[in-house]
């Protein structure tokens, strides 16, 4: 009797710590940031009426049908409905004809440039991310997938280089966090796998939507390192990176982070 | 651009159910204690101070809102419904600009007749 | 002879200055309430005495009944900012037992008020959802006013990983 209680605790113990392998310290195994928030931060993004990063989408729709002045063309008279845009934003970031790696909130701006002869938008301002979030929001539930080939070999390489390279005051690299230390505390926080499928999302600490870029910038402040420009050539290849190291995830836009 | 405001709720519904009413608001609610990272200057105040739901011209509900309410206000209440008629939110800001946003209930009785606020004995 | 009138003029200055100084800077008039209905530009430390005076101007020495307001908070928030929080007045909503106003208290805010609400007998059911600011980790309040004359209070402790206020 006494054996058989101790093989069941035995068996207990083993399936136990398998669970835990399984849904920490295995890289392989890709977990989104919501599952590393809390139920009450869930509980905003289950709900679309709840979640303010809905704000975003809305506004980014009357953008869409807004014509401009200039030309007398909106979004929409090229591209159709929104809704017509199901999985362009899962191509970015992207090599141009050029040969340089954009991101989507560039290839609009550019877009309005050249096709529209209209103002092209700030870094981080408000219309151009509520387009933003409108696009990914397009392909949510669709799964991260990009394709790495001769063409941005190149950039991939680069971000690569950047993910594992140690800076700042503290000499920490990303995967020294995201990898090897993922749901530990860091302080106040749960270290999560650092994956950019609800990006851009509705961060709470700043109550508004945030850019990959501007949160990397962050991600590298803490790490008191003195971050790169929002657009430089250094986090768009990191961007193809990260989306390249999460493929497989559900997009999730707009997404409630801490 | 002009601020956006949501407003939801259960379209048709029975006489006496109790409809939830949902509203979101987008706003900055800015707390008049935060500075400025780079200037060091403290942002004055500006928060909604109070919304007023109204039903059919009646305020039904009336809340009075501080700095300690989160940017991009969300509030949910409850109403009895009696008759159709119009639902209207009014949101008041610290400048006392008002921004408004309506929406029509339709209620029905047991019959799957529409209740109407006026009676027109024919 | 000269010193002694020189060091005797300069304490009279010094008695004067000391005393015309006194007067103006306490006046011992409650500044706090008058900026709270204005627009406040100024950083101000949570107070403990002041929450208490704003509890007990509410309360008064009206009678504390029991099991009248559910409140649903979290235990854990990950960010001060955004608290969800959900209260509900058990009573009837008939026209002679409903709320008239319900306060809604974080207790260690630089402004512990955090919200007013009014019910009418329309309401049908007095339950309310919205989100709050909070500082750190403390106790929020609710502090219901019946009609009739009745308080109802219900505290409950949440804890905040990152405060809202920097």
């Amino acid at each position: 009797m006494i054996y058989n209680t101790n093989l069941l605790n035995f068996f207990f113990v083993c399936i136990t710590s398998l669970i835990f392998l399984k849904k920490y310290c295995l890289a392989e195994d890709l977990i989104s940031g919501y599952h590393f928030s809390e139920p009450s931060t869930q509980k905003i993004q289950d709900d679309d009426f709840l979640n303010p990063g809905f704000i975003w989408v809305e506004n980014g729709e009357l953008l869409w049908n807004k014509k401009e002045q200039s030309s007398q063309l909106s979004c929409k008279s090229c591209h159709g409905a929104a809704s017509e845009m199901t999985g362009v934003a899962l191509k970015y970031p992207k090599i141009t004809k050029k040969g340089n790696l954009i991101n989507l909130e560039q290839q609009i701006n550019i877009c309005r440039n050249e096709n529209m002869s209209a103002e092209t938008y700030e870094p981080e301002s408000k219309n151009l991310l509520a387009l933003s979030v409108l696009l990914y929001y397009q392909s949510r539930g669709l799964k991260q997938d990009i394709k790495i080939n001769e063409k941005n070999k190149e950039y991939f390489n680069l971000g690569k280089k950047l993910y594992f390279k140690k800076i700042g005051q503290m000499g920490l690299s990303c995967n020294q966090c995201h990898d090897e230390r993922v749901g530990q505390n860091l302080r106040a926080e749960k270290v999560s796998q650092g994956h950019i499928n609800g990006f851009p999302s509705y961060l709470l600490r700043w109550s508004k939507i945030a850019s990959v870029h501007k949160r990397i910038q962050f991600c590298n402040e803490q790490a008191r390192a003195i971050p790169f420009k929002i657009f430089s050539k250094e986090y768009n290849a990191l961007q193809l990176y990260m989306t390249w190291r999460g493929r497989g995830l559900k997009i999730e836009t707009p997404a409630v982070r801490k | 651009m002009e601020k956006l405001r949501r407003l939801k709720y259960k379209k048709i519904v029975k006489v006496g159910e109790n409809v939830k009413i949902k509203t979101l608001a987008e706003h900055e609610m800015e707390t008049g204690v935060r500075r400025d990272n780079i200037t060091g200057i403290i942002y004055p105040r500006l928060i909604i101070q109070s919304v007023i739901a109204k039903y059919n011209g009646k305020i039904v509900f009336k809340a009075n809102w501080f700095s300690g309410v989160s940017a991009n206000p969300y509030l949910a209440f409850y109403i009895t419904a009696k008759e159709s008629g119009l639902i209207e939110i009014e949101w008041k800001d610290d400048h006392a600009t008002t921004s408004y946003k309506r929406g029509y209930l339709k209620v029905i009785n047991e019959k799957g007749n529409e209740v109407l606020p006026v009676k027109y004995d024919l | 002879m000269e010193k002694l009138k020189r060091n005797t003029l300069k304490k009279l200055l010094v008695l004067l200055v000391s005393c015309i100084g006194k007067v103006s800077y306490s006046n011992g008039n409650p500044y706090r309430d008058r900026f709270q209905s204005y627009r406040q530009t100024f950083r101000i430390e949570p107070n403990p005495i002041e929450t208490e005076r704003i509890i007990n101007n509410i309360i008064g020495e009206k009678k504390i009944t029991k099991n009248l307001v559910d409140l649903q908070v979290p235990d854990t928030v990950e960010d001060g900012n955004v608290v969800p929080l959900t209260f509900k007045i058990n009573c009837s909503m008939k026209k002679d037992d409903y709320p008239k106003k319900v306060h809604v208290l974080a207790l260690e805010n630089p402004f512990p008020e955090v919200a007013i609400y009014e019910f009418f007998p329309e309401n049908g059911n007095a339950e309310v959802s919205f989100r709050c600011r909070m500082r750190t980790s403390s106790f929020i309040m609710i502090i219901a006013e019946m009609n009739d004359g009745r308080i109802g209070k219900e505290k409950k402790y949440v804890d905040v990983m990152l405060g809202a206020c920097s």
